[in-house]
């Protein structure tokens, strides 16, 4: 990434909008931030499945897909821990950035 | 482990696998297509093609079978089908270069080739001489395309299952993409390269992190 922003805020940041593959989230990341950010496949996996083994969020599969060669994609949601996290962190780089941040709901 | 990536072919023999790809089952199709893809360019190399060409000729040969599939199942052997009709096809190609000019006789083998009658036809093949070519371009990009797949399913088998499936799909997927957005032949090939190697690397992670007892996700 070209900024100092990591793989796993970026992955959360992301799947705030809903579900989303490996590829999907590399596009998204970019398309939400002009290009300035972009995550790359070698690193992606290994956080998805990292932020799964913490249960950030969780995958499931697809039906199979010609344009993989018969592969299913593996979708990943965020759990409602990922939720928090996610909220978390955004609130921390709005912090870092001197956006006012909104007080949570009670 | 597991190769997950390369399923067991549940076809016992060509009339079965051809009886599914009529059956409208791609994966049918493609294990045809990697069963005799060798077959078929090797037919063709012999007939000295350059390689623009023989990606034309490759694809050519492929739409034929596609087309005319339903006599390709009552013919003896698909094997001996493929080997004609690509002949048939390569000695018009050549024909036609000696019409327009572009190909000089030689001496050699592959005058010897040329000169050689063409193979026997049939009604059966007449659909042969009715197909026109294939665009160049569309031909290489699926060539390429098929080539970047079976790479990358033979390094599917030395993965692990999660990776096999979720990586190497990804990575099929931009491929596909990458190759329908008309990128060019060096980048795909310097892609796949980069694709190979993040995923050992991803692979040897994964076996680190089943070392030092992280869970294991399915």
């Amino acid at each position: 990434m070209g900024t100092p922003i990591t793989a796993r805020a970026a992955i959360l940041q992301a799947l705030i909008e809903g579900d989303a593959f490996g590829l999907e989230i590399i596009e998204r990341v970019q398309d939400r931030t002009g290009g300035r950010v972009r995550l790359h496949q070698g690193s992606i996996y290994p956080a998805l499945r990292s932020l799964e083994r913490e249960g950030l969020v969780e995958s499931y599969e697809s039906d199979p897909v010609p344009e993989r060669g018969g592969r299913p994609r593996r979708y990943y949601y965020l759990t409602a821990e990922g939720v928090a996290a996610a909220d978390g962190e955004r609130m921390a780089i709005l912090s870092l950035l001197g956006v006012p941040v909104p007080e949570a709901a009670p | 482990m597991t190769n997950k990536g390369l399923a067991p072919a549940p076809w016992t023999g060509d009339h079965a696998l051809v009886n599914s790809v009529l059956r409208g089952d791609l994966r049918a199709w493609h294990a045809l297509v990697d069963k005799y893809s060798q077959l078929v360019y090797a037919v063709i190399l012999r007939y000295g093609v350059n390689a623009d060409d023989a990606s034309d000729l490759f694809q050519t040969v492929w739409v034929n079978v596609y087309s005319d599939l339903e006599k390709v199942r009552k013919h003896d052997s698909l094997r001996s089908w493929l080997i004609t009709a690509t002949r048939r096809r390569c000695y018009r190609w050549r024909q036609e270069l000696l019409g327009h000019g572009r190909l000089v006789r030689q001496s050699g083998p592959q005058s010897q080739q040329k000169a050689s009658p063409p193979a026997r036809t049939s009604p059966s093949h007449r659909s042969d001489a009715q197909e026109g070519p294939v665009p160049a371009p569309y031909a290489q990009r699926a060539v390429l395309f098929h080539s970047c797949v079976t790479a990358l399913d033979l390094l599917a088998c030395l993965m692990p299952e999660r990776i096999a499936t979720e990586d190497i799909g990804d990575a099929v997927e931009d491929l596909y993409r990458r190759i329908g957005s008309g990128q060019p032949a060096w980048r795909i090939r310097l892609k796949l390269m980069t694709t190979a190697f993040w995923i050992g690397i991803n692979a040897i992670r994964e076996v680190v992190s089943a070392l030092k007892g992280k869970p294991r996700i399915s």
